[in-house]
């Protein structure tokens, strides 16, 4: 009990309630994928409502439904004008359920604003995605088996004892076990969208490390010598440290997958979903368990947090061999690292896909390996992935587990330096040979990042900017990825190209139009007969299919000449979207979170090391030397910027690097008000000058962020009221919300 | 060379922290003797400006060293008595650093860090950790800070505090070498050490300078004032309560209780010839 005291105290206790908040936080960002959380949500009722619409019929019926009630959808939004296609509809004599149901959901449609009408078309296509697949889903498990059948009869798979042999077997008998099963279609977004985050376990793993780091610091506090000398100090303390790591990892790990669980079911819906098969999900195609979803979430549950279990003793057992915890963590900070590299980097194809599968990365996505069929032999014996993980888990915690605690009960406190110690100390002392003759603004820098440890402020700073810039991106319509081609092909500065297209499309629309009121009378009067005049409705149908995209251009066009008219400025033809991204409306949730985590990052780092400095007494020591008071104070005023400077260099770095391999930035150089969001602004300058006046104004809060947080560090000094700077720190983040509403530039 | 203090004060809230305290300081050891919360690190403080002071004024050769500003700084060595360090820098850095803000440069800097770790002796772990280091070691790190740029005015708080018996005498006697030409006030609770070196003694108590001399006129002062008797362990219970006992030794004829005070029993045995400042201290502190 007393460990539990000591490790869970309220501040540990107040760390991972913030943590579970937070990755709730990044699991709904994720899902928003760059949509405002309206969309998100509008989205996710509107799929509940397709689901609900489709779900009753047979799943071919369902397949051909869809795809006609989305297409009509498609040749609504690709007409110029909607009302004549309408009419051009309902003047044919087909009264197909379809043709009804096509115009009931065209009604609904138009009903719509722009930005739900998109994210109605980006669900329409998951739906009639899903349903194929569904649909497809009882002959794919068919042939699997009727392969597997075949194949053993072939001379090179029929060798009885041979691996490829029992391969198919087995096969064969796994795949049987759910030829029954026939998912029907549901609403199982909740469920997705759940099984395939995987940052709650990274979370879980990240916790762990906390708890652990905090069982060791005897080793520091000079308590270690004093504990192994107790009766209890040893073995017993050992075990009931394994019990709490146990304990521990069930319980935070099971706090993340059912808060993160319900959050996904509050955005997606479907509660009663659970019961349904889990082979409703498109990822579970080769899943050979005839399991409902809520059967295979426990499962999943129980087999990722022994993977985390796991994985936090063999962390144990690395920390008590290690003795220095500092050294451990450093190490063990540099292996995940370069398991996020193997497992990003590897291709599964490539020879080197060990590297990838046998990875600590891998391991916390048990999801993949659970749900994906796929075996591996040793000699002629043929095992399922999952089950040689699960007993490399189970030796890897007995191995672990029993050296852990025997090393644990015999280490002394006492001892020569170990061979990792060594190896720090040199490299620590081959450094303080150069560190030495560094001048006093480096040393300076040095304090706020290694000193004040500074350092794993700055790590969780870049880590929450690669996140955030990295993932939530857009998804855009075919329609919509087709004319940002032809803006990068034939935009720009000289837009003749597209001015002539839309100008002859229109006219040809104009002659369509035409022909097609001609018609229409001439059937009105009987002069031509429904062939005929259903080819005249085809005709005008296509050529209004192609007028949607030339309606954004033309819109382009005549905003282009009322910015030349009104503001006398030369604008290009570009699209808006990636920029709306980048700084339009979508931006917003990024760049404020950015923003924030920039500034929470350098108000806590610069306060620490000022804190520091009083709390050693240090403080004091320098402040009676001659160049103690202002000419220190400069340089350490110089290190804070430079420092400032270099971290908003790396978040923003990270950020524009990501947004322009996600989105790319093409004509830089356009004006401004090229982009149709960014009309009447009070700059006349460049995209590229913008977005550098942007990073400015956000460097100039970096740096009165770091002013603040000195001036209030040092009003602090030793008395250490927190109060203080949570105070400052709450008003830097009231003044970056009141800029946001103002002007666009934050 | 005189560092001058008149009427220095300074309360905390509601304690008397400095109760207008005056005294002059040349060329030599002081060593200053109080309990803790006597006034000694406020003194020091006050001395390195490290706290405001409310009332009165310090000088040095006349001039108030608030007005000096830097120049009075200059030539300050301190050295606190909280164990107080960047734990990743190496002393050779860290001296480095401290050269640095004392202004002395390149090549001086390095000659005299150099002579420094010698004498204290840790040349040897120039580039290692500070974290790691002993007790004793990071105080000789400490005073290695102080000594740089041979200051005039050395400041040490309990700057033997961890240290073994060799290496306390090794910086006793150094600190000894270097007091003909400096001021260095020396605050301690090893009474022994001041005994050694001092020229002058200040015993503070409640912000008060309550005696001053040298250790030979403070022990002269005890004249008459110390006995030592031989009791049994039930008696001294007695005697503590009614007496200030001070050491307790084991005789064979008993123990040996030593006590101080001015008026003693007649029949107990005077120690004229004796007396230490350890008596000193517990006449003025018990």
């Amino acid at each position: 009990m007393g460990e539990w005291k000591r490790i869970f105290n309220w501040k540990m206790l107040i760390v991972i309630a913030s943590i579970v908040i937070l990755n709730i936080g990044l699991f709904v960002y994720a899902q928003m994928s760059g949509r405002s959380l309206s969309d998100t949500i509008f989205a996710s009722n509107e799929y509940e409502h397709l689901v609900e619409r489709y779900q009753d019929m047979p799943l071919n019926d369902a397949q051909d439904r869809s795809t006609k009630e989305y297409s009509s959808v498609l040749k609504y939004v690709n007409s110029l004008n909607p009302t004549e296609t309408q009419k051009a509809l309902s003047n044919t004599t087909s009264s197909s359920q379809s043709d009804e149901g096509s115009q009931e959901m065209v009604s609904y449609f138009q009903d719509l604003n722009d930005s739900q009408k998109v994210q109605m078309q980006l669900e329409f296509k998951d739906i009639i995605a899903k349903i194929k697949y569904l649909n497809g889903y009882p002959d794919s498990i068919k042939q699997v088996i009727g392969n597997a059948s075949s194949l053993k009869h072939f001379s090179l798979f029929s060798k009885p004892d041979s691996f490829s042999y029992n391969n198919i077997i087995k096969t064969g008998k796994d795949f049987e076990r759910v030829q029954n099963v026939t998912p029907g279609l549901t609403n199982d977004k909740a469920t997705d969208a759940f099984v395939n985050y995987y940052y709650t376990y990274y979370i879980a793993f990240a916790i762990m490390i906390l708890i652990i780091y905090g069982l060791f610091a005897e080793r520091e506090n000079g308590m270690w010598c004093m504990i192994n000398s107790a009766p209890f100090g040893r073995t017993r303390l050992a075990l009931k440290r394994l019990l709490l790591i146990l304990t521990s990892s069930f319980v935070i790990t099971g706090l993340l997958y059912v808060s993160t669980l319900i959050t996904s079911f509050l955005v997606y819906g479907g509660w009663n979903d659970l019961s349904t098969s889990v082979q409703t999900l498109n990822g579970f195609a080769k899943f050979t368990q005839e399991f409902s979803k809520l059967h295979y979430l426990v499962d999943n549950f129980l087999l990722s947090w022994a993977a985390i279990f796991v994985a936090a003793i063999v962390l144990w057992m690395l920390f008590i061999f290690f003795r220095n915890r500092n050294h451990t963590l450093i190490l063990t900070g540099a292996f995940i690292g370069v398991e996020i590299l193997l497992f990003n980097k590897i291709q599964v194809q490539s020879v080197y896909n060990a590297f990838r599968y046998v990875n600590i990365i891998n391991l916390f996505r048990i999801n993949e390996t659970y749900s994906t069929y796929n075996n591996w032999g040793f000699g002629i014996h043929v095992y399922s992935v999952l089950a040689i993980t699960f007993a490399v888990l189970i030796i890897l915690l007995i191995l672990s587990g029993v050296f852990a605690v025997i090393k644990f009960a015999h280490m002394k406190p006492q001892t020569k330096q170990t061979l990792l110690g060594r190896m720090f100390a040199t490299i620590h002392q081959a450094y303080q040979k150069l560190f030495t003759h560094f001048p006093v603004t480096i040393k300076e820098i040095h304090k706020l990042v290694i000193t004040g440890k500074g350092i794993w402020v700055v790590a969780a700073v870049v880590i929450i900017a690669i996140y955030f810039s990295g993932t939530g991106k857009m998804n855009f319509t075919d329609g919509q990825i087709e004319r940002d081609q032809i803006y990068l092909e034939h935009g720009g500065m000289d837009y003749s190209y597209i001015t002539e297209y839309v100008e002859q499309q229109i006219q040809i629309y104009n002659e369509a139009k035409q022909k097609l009121e001609d018609t229409a009378t001439q059937y009105q009067n009987g002069e031509i007969d429904l062939k005929t005049f259903s080819k005249a409705v085809s005709n005008f149908q296509d050529q209004a299919n192609s007028m949607k995209g030339i309606q954004e251009y033309s819109s382009k066009i005549e905003y282009l000449a009322s910015i030349k008219q009104n503001y006398e400025i030369d604008g290009y033809m570009i699209s808006d979207r990636g920029y709306e991204e980048i700084f339009g409306q979508y931006s917003n949730q990024r760049e404020i979170i950015l923003l924030l985590t920039i500034v929470t990052g350098i108000m806590m780092i610069i306060s620490e090391c000022i804190s520091m400095e009083y709390r050693t007494g240090m403080e004091n020591i320098v402040r009676s030397c001659e160049r103690g008071r202002k000419w220190i104070f400069r340089r350490k005023v110089a290190a804070c910027a430079i420092f400032t400077i270099l971290l908003f260099g790396i978040v923003y770095g990270i950020d524009i690097w990501n947004l322009y391999h996600i989105y790319g930035m093409p004509y830089l150089k356009a004006p401004l008000m090229s982009l149709t969001f960014m009309e009447g602004c009070a700059f006349r300058v460049s995209i590229f000058g913008w977005m550098l006046i942007r990073l400015g104004a956000r460097l100039l809060i970096c740096l009165i962020t770091m002013a603040l947080a000195i001036i209030v560090s040092r009003m602090i000094g030793k008395k250490g009221n927190r109060a203080l700077m949570l105070l400052a720190l709450a008003g830097m983040i009231a003044v970056i919300a009141i800029l946001h509403g103002i002007g666009g530039i934050i | 060379m005189e560092l001058q203090i008149n009427e220095l004060t300074k309360t905390y809230g509601s304690v008397q922290a400095l109760n207008s305290i005056s005294y002059t300081f040349g060329p030599g050891i002081y060593g200053i003797l109080g309990a803790n919360g006597a006034g000694k690190s406020t003194m020091i403080n006050l001395i390195t400006d490290n706290v405001s002071r409310e009332k009165g004024e310090i000088t040095y050769d006349g001039k108030e060293i608030l007005k000096m500003g830097k120049d009075f700084r200059k030539i300050v060595g301190y050295m606190p008595q909280q164990q107080g360090f960047y734990e990743d820098f190496s002393p050779k850095a860290f001296l480095k650093y401290m050269a640095e803000i004392k202004g002395i440069h390149g090549k001086n800097a390095n000659a005299e860090i150099d002579k420094l770790l010698e004498i204290v002796n840790l040349q040897s772990v120039a580039y290692k950790k500070i974290g790691g280091f002993s007790g004793g070691m990071k105080q000789r790190v400490l005073l290695a800070q102080a000594l740089l740029g041979n200051p005039q005015i050395l400041i040490l708080d309990e700057p033997t505090a961890g240290l073994d018996p060799k290496e306390r005498i090794g910086i006793r006697n150094y600190i000894a070498e270097l007091s003909k030409d400096k001021i260095i006030l020396f605050a301690t609770h090893v009474v022994s050490d001041i005994e050694c070196i001092a020229d002058k003694v200040l015993l503070i108590k409640k912000g008060e300078i309550v005696a001053t001399g040298t250790p030979g006129d403070l022990i002269e002062s005890m004249h008459d004032k110390v006995v030592e008797i031989t009791c049994t362990l039930d008696d001294i219970s007695d005697l503590q309560e009614k007496y200030k006992v001070g050491n307790i030794k084991q005789r064979s004829n008993g123990l040996a209780l030593r006590i101080v005070g001015d008026e003693l029993p007649k029949e107990f045995e005077r120690v004229n010839s004796n007396i230490d400042l350890e008596d000193v201290y517990l006449y003025y502190f018990e």
